[in-house]
């Protein structure tokens, strides 16, 4: 590990992002937020809470998959 | 429906296929071949492990039960996965660098390689494990027999699979002892039955979505009672379940074996961070559907815990529901075999190990074969862990009790999250802090959470349970100091966790660490600095290298041990024969043993060699921790200001100073040039006019040429004075002290100021007394005699005026009082007589340049006496103090 003063920005961006994620994703996944959707609506006859908590696992989750990505090949843009 | 028969011959074939291929995958990771075996793909899907029957079979009866609920036991870990780069880095990272075994050898490792830390770990993990393993037992059983036609006893079938459990852990967990503790067999079957479990669930979920009902919009269409999906989840019951499910993947025994102890590269945690909370997302995608279709499709009293199963069954998909039930089997068998493997090795490293070590203190070195041992207690372990666990089951079997146990189990190890991230990131956690915390949150947990699921019949009475003991209510186990909450779960996590947390800051507040613990502490939480790597950083021990070498060989086998020494020897510089026992030699061998034995009892093994190490100061220093890092350097910046300061101030006194001085150059200067002016004037103008002048009269002529002597004569004088306040002032000038008469030398100024006397009428009162010797130089004294003498009679015009002459003389000094009877000299302008060019009253008179007095008390203080100003009146009175001569000559 490079000390902090020696780490490119975009690095350093990517960083805080690993580090922003997880507490993005609570904030998503615990109340109020992830309640937002329990009305008795249904997309495509699909309820609007099972598609909201569903969505957004999968939004993490492809996030997710593309800051693994940037933190492990640190020099790609 | 598949026959008894059917499933027990597929069973078979299946656990065969899982032999073998755990049995190719350590020949090829025995050769070198790593391959796939090796990929993160591997990893990710050995961390299935996470998923059990409680979750394969358990997820859809909670979803039938509570709804949404279910997700979170899902997103929970997705959150720690999502977290990587916090958290499961640092622990990979460290694990590997200080050879980690277990969730327990870490907290030992890093509180000081404490082994009473990992004995209670040890034994909270075997306690909060065996319900879990039991309750997988019960499961499989349970599934057993739902397939059987012939009548079969499920305790008999429990026995069978604990029995082949066992077998195939201690073939594949204990094959050999390594310095690192990976099982590439274990792993790649239970990656393969990861993707079996995934396969046979989501085939369940696909069949009854697109195959029973007519896709997704039509199961929702199904959904028996619309208030499953209402907000009411979202509560606090919602929360310590993400919670719970979030730390289970850290501090499970067989969670932290896969994601941490099996981890064999960091980048694949990368992988990781993504795939593995997408396995859980399909995982969970198609359990609402099912628990759905069970509610609706199968008759009301059906087990909503084996709808996965029943589901297929009822629609008369035999195949389906074998696919299914094997799913099930590959869920129970895979948390068993690594629960077993995990928590034996924790039981062997830090209660079996440490006991046959003392046992054996004085005998090691003649002892035999240590890895025998090891592996004999591995084994023993793991029968032991299966037996616990059987053994449960036959004592609290078909118990409804076993259903809520999966969270009851995560809590438990959930005790163990402060004390992790205690270690990980606050350096001041110590040994005392992190064993109080864990001891009383697991304290509470069993209290509050663990015993009353019993409902009564295990140690608390149901009387005890609703009215606490001794009728306390404030004790009640399930609403503790009269704190209300609708499930004992939240109620017990809230308590345990602030009791735990609360412990582990107050007694690591109030507790000292020791020096190896302060090591420890500071290998964990900087080892991403790189600074805590340094030489250097070991505890030096003295130990033979055959000693050391016998020892490694023990443990890690000839070939290991002799490859390890060699390298090391080859870093030394030695071409042959061991290496030195370097420092750095008992470390690398110390973080060897540990991977194999665990930190505690490596520590123990090479201290039992090496003697214990010895903290020298500088290394103390070394290791002391940031806070005293930081106070240390705000205290230097401290000093640093505060010499800065004073620095300054100086400064700004020497620059006051120096301005002071040009300013008192400048004025001597114009002064100096004001001086000359006047009597260059004169001379200039009379030159001029004798040159002019040519009618001038001899005598006039004759005159002004005098005028022009006497005037070049004062410039001479003046100059002179001038010349000498600098050399007296530069202490450069030649003064010699000799025995001189003072009363021949008064005399002799009085001689010269007669004149000048008689010309103002002045009288002079001085009676010669006694002579006295004085040390002296007697031209410069009489200079200043005559130059106080002559002063008192220009500025003492009293009337008439008078001058008072008196000598006296004290013990060692002799004082000459000139006094006037004129007007005196003001306070204010007693000091300033001494200045250079100071004329008091502006008066001007010819021949003075106002150097007289300055220039006098300069002789006097290079003659060791002074010139002072008397205050008292009436008139000025100058005393003129110098040294008797006796005292010279005494002093020489």
């Amino acid at each position: 590990m490079s000390q902090p003063e020696d780490i490119p920005r975009a690095r350093k961006r990517r960083y805080d992002g690993a580090v922003i994620l997880p507490i993005f994703a609570a904030m998503l996944i615990l109340p109020p937020f992830v309640g937002l959707f329990a009305v008795p609506v249904t997309v495509f006859g699909i309820p609007l809470i099972v598609l909201w908590l569903f969505g957004q696992w999968l939004a993490l989750i492809a996030i997710a998959r593309r800051l693994a990505h940037l933190l492990s090949h640190p020099d790609d843009e | 429906m598949p026959s008894w028969n059917t499933i027990v011959i597929t069973c078979l074939l299946y656990v065969t296929l899982l032999f073998c291929i755990a049995f190719w995958a350590e020949q090829r990771a025995k050769r070198g071949q790593f391959g796939w075996i090796r990929s993160p793909w591997v990893y990710t899907l050995s961390l299935s492990v996470y998923c059990t029957t409680w979750t394969y079979y358990g997820a859809v009866g909670s979803a039938a039960r509570s709804g949404m609920e279910f997700v979170t036991i899902y997103l929970g870990p997705t959150l720690t996965f999502l977290g990587w780069w916090l958290i499961l880095r640092k622990l990979v990272r460290i694990s590997r660098e200080q050879r980690i075994t277990s969730v327990a050898d870490l907290l030992s490792s890093r509180y000081g390689k404490s082994t009473s830390i990992g004995v209670v770990v040890t034994l909270i993990a075997v306690l909060a494990s065996t319900p879990y393993i039991a309750l997988q037992l019960q499961s499989l059983s349970l599934s057993f027999t739902l397939f059987s036609d012939v009548g079969t006893r499920p305790a008999q079938t429990a026995f069978w699979i604990a029995s082949g459990l066992a077998a195939f852990t201690i073939l594949f967990g204990t094959r050999h002892v390594d310095a690192n503790e990976q099982h590439y067999g274990v792993v790649t079957a239970i990656a393969v039955e990861a993707v079996v479990k995934l396969v046979a669930l989501t085939s369940v979920g696909l069949f009854v979505v697109f195959g029973i009902a007519d896709g997704p919009a039509d199961i929702f269409a199904r959904l028996p009672d619309p208030e499953l999906l209402s907000a009411d989840v979202f509560g606090p019951r919602w929360v310590t379940l993400l919670f719970l499910s979030a730390t289970a993947v850290i501090c499970l025994p067989r969670m932290f074996q896969v994601a941490v102890v099996e981890n064999v590269d960091e980048r694949h945690l990368a992988t990781a961070s993504w795939a593995f909370p997408f396995y859980v997302f399909l995982m969970s995608l198609f359990v609402m559907p099912i628990a759905i279709m069970g509610m609706t499709g199968l008759p009301a009293d059906a087990n909503p815990d084996i709808y996965v199963l029943t589901v297929p069954l009822g629609a008369g998909n035999g195949g389906l529901a074998l696919l299914a039930f094997l799913g099930g089997f590959s869920a129970a068998t895979s948390m068993v075999i690594v629960a077993a493997i995990a928590l034996s090795t924790m039981v062997s490293n830090h209660i079996i190990m440490p006991l046959w070590l003392r046992s054996t203190r004085h005998t090691t070195a003649a002892s035999g074969d240590v890895r025998g041992m090891l592996l004999l207690s591995r084994r023993a372990s793991i029968i032991g862990v299966l037996a616990l666990g059987y053994i449960y089951f036959r004592v609290t079997g078909g118990s409804t009790s076993l259903a809520s146990i999966g969270l009851i189990s995560f809590l438990g190890a959930a005790q163990l999250f402060p004390s992790i991230i205690g270690a990980l990131y606050w350096r001041g956690a110590t040994r005392t802090g992190a064993i109080t915390a864990v001891i009383l949150g697991f304290g509470v947990w069993a209290y509050a959470l663990f015993i009353p699921s019993f409902d009564g019949t295990f140690l608390l009475s149901p009387e005890v349970i609703a009215n606490g003991p001794w009728g306390v209510e404030l004790l009640r186990p399930q609403g503790l100091f009269g704190s209300e909450f609708e499930d004992p779960l939240v109620h017990a996590t809230l308590w345990s966790m602030a009791v735990n947390v609360s412990a582990l800051v107050v007694v690591s507040l109030l507790s000292r660490p020791g020096a190896l613990e302060q090591l420890q502490a500071k290998l964990f939480v900087d080892v991403f600095t790189g600074t805590a790597d340094r030489p250097g950083m070991a505890l030096r021990r003295t130990a033979k290298s055959e000693d050391l070498f016998e020892l490694a060989q023990r443990i890690l086998g000839r070939e290991t041990a002799w490859r390890m020494f060699t390298q090391t020897a080859r870093a030394q510089g030695k071409a042959s024969g061991l290496p030195d026992p370097s420092s750095d030699l008992t470390q690398r061998l110390e973080r060897a043993l540990a991977g194999a034995i665990g930190a505690a009892s490596a520590h123990a093994m090479v201290s039992q060699i090496g003697g214990h190490g010895t903290v020298s100061v500088s290394e103390l220093m070394r290791m002391a921790d940031e806070t005293a890092q930081i106070i240390e350097y705000s205290n230097r910046i401290e000093e640093k200001s505060r010499e800065l300061e004073e620095t300054a101030s100086q400064l700004r006194h020497a620059n006051a100073q120096l301005h002071e001085i040009a300013e008192q150059k400048d004025a001597f200067l114009s002064q100096v040039s004001h001086e000359l002016r006047t009597p260059m004037t004169s001379v200039r103008s009379f030159a001029e006019i004798l040159r002019d002048g040519d009618d001038l009269e001899p005598d006039q002529a004759r005159r002004f040429v005098s005028i022009i002597h006497e005037e070049s004569q004062r410039l001479t004088r003046l100059l002179d004075e001038i010349l000498d306040v600098s050399v007296l002032e530069n202490g450069q000038a030649q003064i010699v002290q000799v025995p001189v008469s003072l009363n021949a030398t008064i005399e002799q100024a009085l001689a010269a100021t007669e004149p000048l006397m008689r010309r103002a009428g002045v009288q002079l009162i001085h009676a010669p007394g006694q002579d006295i010797t004085v040390s002296a130089d007697r031209d410069r004294l009489a200079q200043v005699l005559i130059n106080v003498l002559s002063n008192a009679v220009k500025y003492g015009q009293g009337s008439p005026p008078a001058i008072i002459v008196q000598v006296k003389k004290t013990e060692h000094r002799v004082t000459i009082t000139i006094a006037d009877n004129g007007p005196g000299i003001a306070p204010e302008d007693q000091e300033k007589v001494f200045e250079k060019f100071t004329r008091l009253g502006h008066q001007t008179l010819a021949g003075s340049a106002g150097l007289g007095l300055p220039i006098s008390r300069e002789i006097m203080r290079n003659l060791d006496g002074d010139l002072t100003l008397s205050p008292k009146g009436p008139g000025a009175s100058f005393q003129i103090s110098l040294n008797a001569h006796e005292d010279v000559a005494a002093a020489q």
